[in-house]
């Protein structure tokens, strides 16, 4: 029997959402100070009218919402479906105001796509964008990518009982320290310590390729932020093609395959745990299937014959496998290469690493390699009992941070999420095909999307039919969100209108 | 619980965690697109 929400339910959601979106309204600040520094008066409006909207979406809440109650379990997973859903569509106002997008609803494409680590985009003539707004299109990769809650955690939210399901509704399953508050704080630790680093190498080699010196920290900071991020925005619209720089290829596509690792993973290297590198099954897992798809895109392009020589094939073909395998979407070619010269089983190679993905708890989408570690770890288990004697009992263990005894609850969650990937990437893909998209195309989009890449095939663009544009939206959301959010919204919704 | 030691001890340990991973990726990168090429015979 469903069980009717009550106001006091409500009021929880809405303070909760409405500091989210307060936080959204904070971040904005830093593209505030941008146009400020570069005298970019509209765009400092823009950012100041969107701030005056996020905090009086945040506040509004805060004073209609008003509540001392702490957040229990069952509401932590509604609260983070919902201020995702209420960030992006108040955080999108600066977007709009720019006059890159061609409607509200492609500055909303956009900001989903920034907040998910995507890199789809609907913007138009991104040569000429503002400092402001290339900033924030970046940053906003950074917050989305640590998860915005894990930013509210750190900086804006005492911990309660469900704040644990909120940070874990983030598709972050894993906690690094024993209370969630420090686990978030230790994700920001990383992922700002890598923010130095990445910003001044990254730097460094735009210098050395002659860029002046503020367009050399400028565009080392947003594209260090988008490949960490497994991102993929960049503010060129060659992308990373525009750098023509291999030291900076190179750099960025090491900062990505690191941004795709479990943060987990990160803290146990960090804090003195060097084993867990090649013993964690996820490395192992990448390891392999990164080999095996970069097999068949290689097969593709030799066919093809595109690529002459080993450097070529590195710079171009592993390069993108690599962007598509962590979910990043950085590419040296343009989409339109992929259809008139890689060819159908090339783009095979990269649809098949996009919907692996990288790493769970990480800023990458797709089913994950700890998924795809179980299951084969399942399989493998299930083979050897099939050869074994009726009354031999067979252990399956697999090794993350610890050791752990493979068990059917561990199965039946990989299996189910990666199933929820399979019908949101089929799902695109159909309704691609029925927009008359050629099939490949439209699934190869439809993958990217889902599992929150950014690599596009053609399809995704200003001009796309806009029921694919919503479609795309929700792709984005429910890949990142790893679906169980949006199953609690979807039930709290139904609950609230025929519950009892 | 929680990391009680100096902050230098434990600042070596993050810079040394970092040098490992990017020596790892570097090593996946190198593992996946060799054995790549030579599979498909290139």
């Amino acid at each position: 029997m469903l069980v009717r929400p009550r106001l006091a339910d409500f009021r929880i959601i809405g303070f909760y959402t409405g500091t989210v979106v307060i936080g959204v309204g904070l971040l904005m600040t830093v593209p505030l100070v941008v146009a400020l520094a570069f005298g970019e008066w509209n765009p400092f409006l823009d950012f100041l009218i969107g701030m005056s909207c996020c905090f009086s979406f945040g506040f509004g809440l805060h004073i209609l919402c008003r509540s001392h109650r702490p957040v229990d379990w069952n509401h932590g997973l509604v609260i983070t479906a919902v201020s995702w859903i209420c960030a992006v569509f108040v955080g999108a106002v600066p977007h709009y105001l720019s006059g890159h997008f061609g409607s509200f609803l492609d500055s909303v494409f956009d900001l989903m796509s920034g907040f998910t680590t995507t890199g789809l985009t609907l913007l138009q003539d991104l040569d000429h964008v503002s400092y402001a707004l290339n900033t924030w299109r970046h940053f906003l990769t950074f917050a989305g990518g640590q998860g915005i809650i894990v930013v509210a955690l750190t900086f804006l939210i005492k911990g309660t009982a469900g704040i644990f399901k909120m940070y874990m509704a983030e598709g972050k399953e894993e906690q690094l320290l024993p209370n969630v508050i420090q686990t978030a704080r230790a994700i920001m630790l990383v992922a700002l310590s890598y923010m130095v680093i990445g910003t001044l190498v990254l730097t460094a080699i735009a210098l050395g390729e002659g860029m002046e010196p503020v367009r050399a920290f400028l565009h080392g900071f947003w594209v260090f932020l988008a490949a960490f991020s497994t991102a993929g925005f960049a503010p060129q619209s060659a992308n990373i093609g525009y750098y023509r720089s291999t030291p900076f290829e190179l750099a960025t596509m090491i900062l990505f395959i690191i941004g795709s690792f479990n943060f987990a993973l990160h803290w146990a290297v960090w804090t003195g745990k060097r084993r867990e590198i090649y013993r964690n099954i996820e490395i192992v897992s990448f390891v392999i299937t990164l080999t095996l798809t970069f097999v068949i895109v290689a097969l593709g392009l030799v066919k093809a014959g595109i690529y002459p020589d080993a450097a070529m094939m590195f710079l171009k073909g592993f390069y993108q496998l690599g962007s598509a395998h962590s979910g990043t979407g950085f590419s040296t070619v343009n989409s339109g290469e992929f259809v008139s010269q890689w060819g159908e089983l090339a783009m095979l190679g990269l649809i098949v690493a996009m919907a692996i993905g990288g790493s769970a708890a990480s800023t990458a989408g797709g089913f994950k390699g700890l998924r795809m570690g179980i299951l084969v770890k399942a399989l493998s288990q299930d083979i050897r009992r099939l050869i074994s004697p009726e009354s031999s009992v067979i252990i399956q263990k697999f090794h993350h941070i610890k050791d752990t005894v493979l068990e059917e609850r561990h199965v039946r969650s990989a299996g189910l999420i990666v199933l929820s990937y399979v019908g949101i990437y089929l799902l695109g893909g159909v309704v691609g095909g029925f927009y008359g998209y050629p099939l490949t195309q439209a699934m190869f989009d439809s993958v990217s999307a889902g599992s929150n890449t950014g690599l596009s095939a053609g399809v995704t663009g200003p001009g796309m039919p806009t029921g694919l544009k919503v479609l795309y939206i929700f792709e984005m959301w429910a890949g990142r969100l790893e679906f169980i959010a949006i199953g609690t919204f979807a039930g709290f919704l139904l609950a609230s209108v025929r519950g009892k | 619980m929680a990391d009680k030691r100096p902050g230098i001890a434990r600042h070596k340990d993050f810079a040394l965690g970092m040098a490992v991973e990017v020596a790892a990726v570097l090593i996946i990168m190198a593992v996946a697109f060799l054995f790549g090429l030579m599979f498909v015979g290139f």
